[in-house]
């Protein structure tokens, strides 16, 4: 076989390679090859994965069909096997008009298609009835955030809103560093800040992902589906702890989140409600634990 | 001799000094080529314990004596009781004793130390190295790589002090408070939180902790207790060459060593029993944090007690607004610092200001002097917590280390506070972020006010 034919192969080989680790990588439902993403628990982002999938999709055609086409070319027009000089041809209107119209086509489609999910997810913020109490009437006010997530070199800090549902007020809720908790099924709206430098805040299992601005407050929503832990992630480089900026997501029945934020409420002037008190730690042999309680 | 054989004599010495000079040339750099992969090498070079050369410099120049040969005997005798940061040791004299043997886990400090590293079920070792040393450097003198880039500075373990605790002015943490500063992180700092970590490896980051602070406070004191020893007149502080020789001298210089290493590991022993319990307040009495949503009745007590808390911090007993400022913004005084700072700035009566005269220090590890600020109460941020509780104990215990006092109290002190008159200062701190500066009547927050 020549040379160029071998090329050819080679040139076919990726994207075999890589439309088979794709295929395996969303078929395998386990183990290391499994690289899909985690379950989506947020009915509020459904769209987000739709849109991404027919985007991949649209992709994956055009990325086979070229491929494939780069190397029919390549073994058809090989240089040892054509003794006949290649022929130069220049322009095609037809075949260029057809070629910029059907891209352009996809692409206006799917822009229409993307600026319904990007309100819904970025500029449509839950609306609660106004004085009229009707939904949808002109004096509905924007849903206060229930929770504040303050990135900061390398952590997350986070409150919940107290019995009055706003923040910022005396009865807010100093929640756990590191640890946000949600109750199931319902929909939160939160604000994001940061105390220093650009953070972004992400939520993989919510397809939720926020840049935090110093100086700004950014509101995001969601709701979570379904009870488990999930990761929180900074997907902003932010220092040299950036990889280390990581939190839990708590998902939990409403029942057990109100327990939790009860908790977290009495915890904020009664040590033995707090976790990271010393009666709920393994303490070492030598140590009797420091009991300072209040109440 | 004819003119032809000086020509070619000539000629041939000065083609054997070209080729000399260019065989030394490759030669030199060959060499040196070898030398620098020598020195370089292709592995990470072995982490050492960096003596504490400003304590020595400062120490030297205050007695006017060459402090060199103290120093080597200090850091031999510092290899032979604690190890080294790959090999870490608890001293033989610590060991003895059961007490003291129990501070820290040899296993957990084995842990804890050495190259990062981990085995097949993600145990992670080196634990040290892989989440504080960038901070607060090899041998937890507060000197990392980006310790200069952080304000506040990262803490140096080697003075033995330490802020945020449950134990009196002056004393030791317990294992409980470095715990919690390890989980919680301090807010208003560079140091986060590290929660997700496992508590075993919490615990043995704690261990390390203690063992690099109690390395370097020993250090300090052998430094110390050296100045009074003339080693031109043949004076030894350690000297293991005459363990065969002279082992009564020997045993001597060891009683001296291991009198200060027993000292230094019963502070931190003694730290658990001296941790304070702080007693509630009475059942009926209103807590900030709580009682802020509380009925009417409730609500009065408590605006009852932030504003004796108010006339308490402006008054004369607890003088807080001395420091903290007449509007709590941290303003009342600035030009004070830490005893990390005067440590050696005052020892030598050195002006922060002249750069000339401070920058020899700044060479031997010594940071930048700067003013240690009162905090500001209206930021809502606190450092050692935001529970009452918190509050309350840096109001009575004080913090280690700055210009925070601890507070005078009743029973011994006729003219101190009443431990209910110390609730009232922490409810009037709580609220004060939620106080306007010009009406403090009222406590709506200026931020709540915009549009949610």
């Amino acid at each position: 076989m020549s040379m160029g034919r071998i090329w050819s192969l080679m040139f076919l080989s990726v994207p075999i390679l890589g439309t088979g680790m794709y295929l395996i990588g969303m078929l395998a439902s386990s183990g290391p090859l499994a690289l899909w993403f985690p379950e989506n628990i947020n009915p509020l982002a459904v769209e987000i994965d739709r849109l991404h999938d027919i985007i991949l999709a649209l992709i994956g055609v055009v990325f086979i069909v070229t491929s494939v086409a780069l190397f029919w070319f390549m073994w058809k027009y090989d240089a040892t096997s054509n003794p006949e000089k290649a022929k130069f041809v220049h322009g095609n209107h037809k075949l260029e008009v057809w070629w910029t119209v059907i891209p352009a086509v996809i692409l206006i489609m799917l822009a229409i298609y993307q600026f319904k999910v990007y309100a819904d997810v970025r500029i449509n913020r839950p609306m609660l009835a106004g004085a009229d109490g009707t939904l949808g009437t002109a004096d509905d006010q924007p849903e206060p955030p229930s929770f504040e997530v303050i990135g900061r070199q390398f952590e997350w800090r986070i409150r919940y809103a107290g019995a009055d549902k706003q923040l910022d007020t005396a009865d807010d809720i100093i929640g756990e560093v590191n640890e946000l908790h949600a109750p199931k099924d319902v929909r939160l709206v939160g604000s994001l800040k940061a105390a220093d430098v650009l953070h972004s805040f992400f939520i993989p299992a919510l397809r939720l992902k926020n840049d935090m601005i110093p100086g700004t407050r950014q509101i995001v929503w969601f709701q979570a589906s379904k009870p488990g832990t999930y990761d929180i992630v900074c997907t902003e480089l932010c220092g040299w702890g950036h990889y280390k900026m990581k939190g839990r997501f708590v998902v939990e029945s409403q029942e057990e989140f109100a327990t939790y934020l009860e908790r977290l409420r009495k915890a904020q002037f009664d040590r033995s409600y707090d976790n990271g008190s010393p009666s709920d730690q393994p303490v070492s042999p030598t140590e009797q634990p420091a009991v300072a309680t209040v109440e | 001799m004819s003119g032809k054989a000086l020509l070619f004599l000539k000629r041939l010495t000065s083609r054997l000094t070209n080729r000399l000079t260019n065989l030394l040339t490759w030669g030199a750099t060959l060499g040196g080529a070898i030398a620098l992969s020598g020195l370089v090498g292709c592995e990470v070079p072995v982490a050492t314990f960096q003596p504490n050369k400003l304590q020595a410099t400062v120490l030297g120049e205050k007695n006017s004596i060459d402090m060199s040969p103290a120093t080597a005997e200090v850091s031999a005798a510092l290899e032979e009781l604690f190890g080294t940061p790959d090999d870490p040791r608890w001293p033989a004299a610590l060991m003895e004793e059961e007490h003291l043997a129990k501070l820290v886990d040899m296993e957990r400090l084995q842990r804890a130390a050495g190259a990062v590293r981990s085995d097949e079920q993600d145990q992670h070792f080196g634990l040290y190295r892989e989440h504080c040393v960038h901070c607060h450097g090899t041998s937890g003198n507060g000197l990392g790589p980006t310790a200069t880039f952080l304000n506040p500075y990262p803490r140096d373990f080697r003075l033995g002090v330490f802020k945020f605790k449950s134990t009196p002015f002056g004393r030791k943490p317990t294992r409980t408070d470095l715990t919690r500063l390890l989980k919680e992180g301090i807010m208003g700092t560079s140091m986060p939180s590290f929660r997700l970590l496992k508590d075993d490896e919490l615990e043995s980051l704690v261990d390390y902790v203690i063992y690099l602070s109690a390395r370097g406070e020993v250090e300090r004191k052998l430094l110390a207790s050296s100045t009074e020893l003339d080693f031109t007149d043949g004076d030894h502080l350690y000297d293991p060459s005459i363990k065969e020789k002279d082992p009564d001298e020997f045993e001597a210089q060891m009683e001296v060593i291991n009198e200060i290493v027993i000292g230094v590991a019963e502070s931190w022993d003694k730290a658990t029993d001296q941790a304070i319990t702080v007693a509630a307040p009475p059942e009926d009495y209103p807590l900030f944090t709580r009682d802020v949503g509380g009925s009417p009745e409730v609500y009065g007590k408590l605006e009852e007690s932030i504003a004796s808390g108010r006339k308490i911090f402006h008054g004369n007993v607890a003088n807080c607004a001395t420091c903290h400022g007449n509007t709590a913004l941290g303003d009342g005084q600035k030009n004070d610092y830490d005893i990390w700072t005067k440590d050696w700035l005052q020892a030598l009566n050195l002006d922060p200001k002249n750069r000339e005269q401070i920058s020899p220090y700044l060479k031997l590890g010594a940071l930048k002097p700067r003013n240690i600020v009162p905090r500001n109460l209206r930021s809502g941020m606190y450092r050692g917590g935001s529970q009452p509780v918190d509050i309350y104990m840096r109001i009575v215990l004080g913090i280690d280390g700055t210009t925070m006092p601890a507070a005078a109290m009743k029973p011994q002190n006729p003219l101190g506070l009443s431990e209910n008159e110390v609730w009232d200062v922490v409810n009037y701190v709580l609220s004060l972020p939620y106080e306007h500066l010009s009406n403090s009547a009222a406590s709506v927050p200026p931020f709540a006010r915009e549009k949610p």
